[in-house]
């Protein structure tokens, strides 16, 4: 006997992550899922954003990767709220960790929080964790030709980092062909190139977080 | 790799349905699986088996159907099935578009076996 379903397989992630961003909204707070693969500078570039935005922005910090508290002591070193998420392996977050992660961060106080996916171009894209908007890191020795390759992430992104260009003259990165797939995936991209090594670029991202964390939070 | 995940939801759901109608045992699935959403059925025909074991659903059929993509156009709202990754509008070369299909994933029907209104005497 056949019986008609039709539900969506993700229904309980999408109800957790809308009621994430419910609490976010209600708290006033902008959230940013951030995204790229494993060692692109994620953690790197919430470093150098938390040093800045010192005093000026109340930010928090969810960490997810699959084993490990490295992270979290990174940025906990930086003075700001963090939570570790261990995924035990999993390949992304998904919104009932974040849930949990957000019930440990004092969310009244805050008005900013960094969610640090867990290093994947594909596995991440498909999970709504309630965030406001999707960043994604690339950095330079991952080669020109990954938005190309890796399409649903850089077209959702409302932001893209090309982190480690301190690295450009060691590498056949070719700018040019990088634009031009971003530009076919999306023709309004906003791109910010840095480097964590010599700073380049932070001042932009860390004006981008500012501006972000400005405009009120609707869902 | 985050078919195993999305495989315990599916279960899951079945398994409340197959208890609900006291069903003997679940006998078939069927999903949606859009072209562009980024699951492999083949795995997670996979590791459905493997996580059905001991539980109604062992031996069920899994099958899934794929909905192809379908963009709209932002500019000129020609509907379209993009060939490739970039999505160009071919009435208008625009390079912007939203999604209508594609993305899918849904569990579609349930089949169950030993329905007791439909059991055989
Ligand atoms: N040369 C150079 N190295 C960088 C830069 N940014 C980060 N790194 C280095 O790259 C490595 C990985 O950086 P992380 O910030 O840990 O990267 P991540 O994306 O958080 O990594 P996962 O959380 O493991 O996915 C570290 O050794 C960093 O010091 C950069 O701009 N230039
Ligand atoms: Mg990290
Ligand atoms: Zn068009």
């Amino acid at each position: 006997m056949k019986f008609n379903v039709v539900q969506k397989v993700m229904k309980v992630n999408d109800e957790l992550a809308a009621h994430n961003r419910t609490r976010l909204v209600e708290a006033d707070v902008i959230a940013i899922n951030m995204m790229s693969a494993p060692g692109s500078g994620k953690t790197s570039l919430i470093e150098a954003a938390a040093e800045r935005l010192k005093g000026r922005l109340a930010l928090g910090v969810v960490e997810g990767d699959p084993e490990t508290t490295l992270d979290a002591e990174r940025i906990s070193r930086c003075d700001v709220p963090v939570v570790q998420v261990q995924t035990a392996g999993g390949c992304h977050l998904e919104a009932n960790l974040v849930g949990q992660a957000l019930d440990h961060l004092p969310l009244q106080e805050l008005e900013l929080v960094i969610i640090e996916n867990v290093g994947n171009l594909v596995c991440p894209v498909e999970f709504d964790l309630g965030e406001t908007v999707r960043v994604a890191v690339v950095s330079t020795p991952e080669g020109h030709d990954k938005p190309a390759k890796y399409p649903k992430l850089f077209r959702k992104a409302d932001l893209i980092v090309l982190n480690k260009i301190d690295l450009l003259p060691y590498l056949e990165f070719d700018i040019a062909r990088f634009l031009d797939y971003l530009g076919r995936l999306n023709p309004e991209f906003t791109l910010i190139q840095t480097s964590c090594a010599t700073g380049e670029g932070i001042a932009q991202w860390t004006d981008w977080l500012w501006d972000t964390a400005s405009v009120p939070a609707i869902p | 790799m985050h078919e195993l995940s999305l495989v315990k939801s599916i279960l899951e759901e079945a398994v409340r349905l197959a208890e609900a109608e006291g069903a003997e045992r679940i006998s078939g699935i069927v999903l949606q699986v859009g072209a562009l959403r980024q699951v492999v059925p083949e795995l997670m025909k996979f590791a459905f088996e493997a996580a059905s074991q001991g539980t109604p659903a062992e031996g069920a059929s899994f099958e899934w159907k794929v909905v192809p993509a379908l963009v709209l156009c932002d500019n000129c709202e020609t509907l379209y099935s993009p060939s490739s990754w970039v999505w160009d509008c071919p009435a208008c070369g625009m390079l912007k578009g939203s999604l209508q299909a594609g993305d899918e994933l849904v569990l579609e029907t349930v089949e169950l076996a030993g329905v007791p209104a439909e059991a055989p005497r």
